[in-house]
């Protein structure tokens, strides 16, 4: 009830916000702008204010117009002290960006927010969209496609020769490009293109906003009577399934300075546009394939060189075969020469295969079995040859060759002949093996004794606790201790008293007494007095050296009295039974 | 004259029958040599089977042998299966490893060690015979009660910690000890038929086949019937082979 008391007051203080937020959320959704040049962009902003939580379920779909995703919002809170009061505000932003693909007007749907838990739909404000042909930017820009093919097989290589540009005697501050397909066409792989003329002036261009592509800058070309700075992008693609390549419209978007300013200049934005364009991808046909292909397409072509021609027996050899053309070098696989029978009279130690900008090189380290071997033969690849539209085997020219027979034949090669190794097994064991090793103890005997121990332990250890104390007790670990002790003390003891003083500790932790119990104590009468079973001539010789002891320390010079006397009578005195 | 015949031709036999081991091994030793290794394998295999009183090492020895008859007479498979089975009489043989391992390869099989973990423990705990196994756990447990004693006598911290230290070490020493005893139940075969083995429902030709063998498998001996073996090829599958696909690895 007290607990209660106390709450109430805060609970009466935070009520009045939260009613607040979930009655004053508000939402809004505002397009940038209702007209936008084709090729150009709008960005649709989301907006919910003094909400607690929001998320943007859903963006509208219109066709004919790109919406990209909305991505992660921007949350923004402040809070303001005005005339004793406190106001706090918060905000939740999207900004979805969209890019017309064609000219037309559009409506735009409105779009679903949850705010607090509530599904609310947000009208978007302007709701039409009006898009226009950018006709100064088509005047004064251009974006085409050189030769683009229109129909490939699957896994044949194609380039993609994108021409663009604007009038030279257009001052532009910025370009970039818009390429949809940029690293995102389903279908086709992008492989390595041709090597990098670098003779030639290459820029840095942005592309859909996020990285940059270096472009050819070709010089000025006439184009309509009108000269234009000309770029070129070139990409190089494989078809990876048969159907159809669709590469959605591309766009060029390029701005002219109008005015220069100290801070910044004024721009003027333009749009020159690529349109959609399609390639027939077809299947590598299955009629005709030969069980040897690979995976070869295109026009490929074969050449071959070995690094030596007269050599001895056993001796290695490289062989490089190298395939260039408009194919697709680096997916097939490069035949196999160990299953081939024309090589059957070498032996192949080692492929290396190396892929070049413009060809697949191959180097097979060959060794000729025999002196018999006059050529290398032709090393064969099927390809499917996209010219004919059908399968094409491909072959090296054979390399004459001259194997020279040693004096005394390679052994490693006749081994090869046999279909061996040269690895063989361990020879036989003639000598008969008659040691006995070691006997067989039992199974048995071992299991009993393991379990027997655990309950020898116990039994021991109940045993020896019972008869006598606890070996681990500390007036126990003392006692075992004490002539260790004792050895010690005499050795660094320089007076009679000192030994005397170590005799005494030695003999109350054999007893199992304080420190003090033997000061002034006569051996034998302690004998006496508690019977112990303690040989009497042990005590005896306690009983002078303890005399002998207490005369040097009380009416003697305090000399010490010879350490061996003192540990002979410890040690006679453990013997006797202390 | 009759007599006289009669007697030799009976003393021949029983000689032959009993002709000792040695001799047989010397015998198929010269026959290797020749390169007859049909013959040299012949010998060692009979060798091996009048043995039974000779030590495992000399066992193991003559299946090493049999296996490399076997192996030169281009039997590779059945030559694994000797070296196993030799390996299992002289575990710790670095001949009989490495000619395994080489006929394994040649017999496309994985190889038996693969220097995995599971593999190197179990070549660790099996590199004994059954004698050195239990001999090493003595040695352990000798160790062990040394300890005990010592606690029970002096008790203390050290002594426990010694104690328990022994235990462990116990432990290590015990394993091929325990290892061996687990297995010495077990009559593992080796399939050895080149082709696939099929495994049928009964020991009948016209029985169901119920799946293939590889070759170079081990499988665990249960039962058999004139010319049929019955084994559990593992995951509880009890079935028939004809009994030449398989091989008996104790030997």
């Amino acid at each position: 009830m007290r607990t209660w008391f106390l709450l109430f007051p805060l609970v009466l203080a935070l009520a009045p916000e939260a009613f607040a937020q979930a009655r004053g959320a508000k939402a809004e959704a505002m397009l940038s702008n209702n007209l936008v040049k084709l090729g150009g962009t709008v960005t649709l902003e989301v907006v919910v204010e003094g909400a607690r939580s929001a998320d943007l379920t859903g963006v509208p779909k219109v066709k004919g117009l790109e919406i990209s995703s909305p991505g992660r919002p921007m949350s923004t809170q402040y809070s303001q002290f005005i005339n004793g009061r406190t106001y706090r505000k918060s905000s939740i932003r999207w900004s979805v960006l969209i890019r017309p693909e064609r000219l037309g007007d559009f409506v735009m749907p409105a779009v679903e927010v949850v705010v607090n838990g509530e599904r609310k739909t947000v009208p978007v404000m302007p709701p039409e969209l009006r898009v226009v042909e950018d006709m100064r930017g088509e005047q004064l820009g251009y974006f085409e496609l050189i030769n683009p093919p229109q129909r490939v097989y699957e896994g044949e290589p194609f380039t993609i020769d994108m021409r663009f540009g604007w009038d030279s005697g257009l001052q532009v501050g910025s370009a970039a490009l818009y390429l949809p397909w940029w690293g995102n066409l389903p279908g086709a792989l992008e492989v390595s293109g041709r090597p990098r003329n670098l003779a030639a002036n290459w820029i840095s261009l942005k592309v859909n906003r996020r990285g940059t592509v270096e472009v050819e800058q070709l010089g000025d070309t006439d184009r309509s009577g009108r000269p234009f700075h000309v770029l070129r992008l070139e990409r190089r693609l494989i078809a990876s399934r048969s159907g159809a390549l669709s590469f959605p419209q591309s766009t060029l978007e390029f701005a002219e300075v109008t005015k220069q300013r100290f801070r910044g200049n004024e721009l003027e934005e333009y749009y020159a546009l690529l349109p959609s364009f399609k390639i027939d991808v077809r299947p590598v046909p299955e009629a005709g394939r030969p069980f040897e292909w690979s995976g070869a397409v295109g026009r490929i072509e074969a050449a071959r060189r070995v690094d030596r021609r007269d050599l001895d027996e056993g001796d290695p050899i490289k062989l490089t075969v190298s395939w260039s053309g408009a194919g697709n070098l680096e997916f097939f696989e490069p035949p196999d020469l160990a299953r081939i029978d024309a090589f059957s009279g070498f032996r192949v130690l080692g492929v290396e295969d190396e892929l070049r900008a413009d060809e697949r090189r191959v180097t097979y380290d060959l060794i000729p079995v025999s002196s018999d071997i006059e050529e290398i033969p032709p090393v064969p690849l099927w390809t499917f040859d996209t010219r004919i539209e059908a399968y094409r085997k491909i072959e090296t020219d054979s390399v004459p060759i001259r194997v020279r027979r040693l004096e005394r034949g390679n052994e490693l090669m006749t081994d090869d002949e046999e279909g061996g190794s040269v690895f063989d097994i361990r020879d036989i064991k003639s000598e008969p093996n008659t040691s006995s090793g070691l006997p067989p103890i039992g199974g048995g005997t071992l299991l009993g004794a393991l379990f027997s121990m655990p309950f020898a332990w116990l039994v021991g250890r109940m045993l020896l606790r019972h008869r006598r104390s606890d070996p681990s007790a500390p007036l126990e670990r003392r006692s075992r201790a004490a002539p260790r002790k004792l050895s010690k003390g005499l050795r660094r003891a320089g007076t009679a008293a000192a030994q005397a003083e170590c005799l005494h500790a030695f003999l109350a932790a054999r007893t199992r007494e304080g420190e003090q119990a033997w000061l002034g104590r006569d051996p034998l009468e302690w004998r006496e007095a508690v019977d112990a079973d303690v040989e009497e001539g042990a005590l005896r010789e306690l009983k002078d050296v303890l005399g002998e002891l207490d005369r040097r320390t009380y009416a003697g010079d305090g000399k010490p009295l010879d350490a061996s006397r003192v540990r002979g009578a410890a040690s006679q005195l453990v013997k006797g039974g202390l | 004259m009759i007599r006289f015949f009669l007697f030799w031709f009976l003393f021949a036999a029983v000689a032959n029958a009993q002709e000792p081991v040695q001799a047989l091994d010397a015998r198929a030793n010269d026959a290797y040599r020749a390169g007859d290794f049909d013959s040299a394998f012949t010998l060692w295999n009979r060798a091996l089977a009048e043995s039974a009183d000779q030590p495992e090492a000399e066992r193991g020895r003559l299946a090493y042998n049999a296996g490399n008859a076997a192996y030169r007479a281009g039997r590779t498979l059945e030559a694994v299966a000797w070296y196993t089975a030799a390996l299992r009489l002289l575990p710790g043989d670095a001949d009989g490893w490495a000619n395994l391992e080489l006929a394994r390869t040649e017999a496309e099989l994985e190889p038996a060690d693969r220097g995995d973990l599971t593999d190197t423990f179990k070549r660790l705990v099996s590199s004994t015979t059954r004698a050195e196994a239990e001999w090493l756990a003595l040695a352990g447990m000798v160790l062990l009660a040394v300890c005990l004693a010592g606690e029970a006598l002096r008790g203390g911290m050290l002594w426990r910690r010694l104690s328990l230290g022994a235990l462990v070490l116990f432990g290590f020493l015990a394993l091929p000890w325990i290892w061996s005893a687990v297995h010495s139940g077990s009559r593992p075969m080796m399939v050895v038929e080149t082709r696939s083995t099929p495994a049928r429902s009964e020991p009948r030709a016209d029985a169901k086949r119920l799946f293939d063998i590889p070759a170079g498998s081990e499988v665990e001996h249960l039962d058999e019937l004139p010319g049929w073996v019955k084994i559990d090829a593992g995951e509880d599958r009890l079935v028939w082979v004809r009994e030449g696909t398989v091989f008996d690895l104790a030997r």
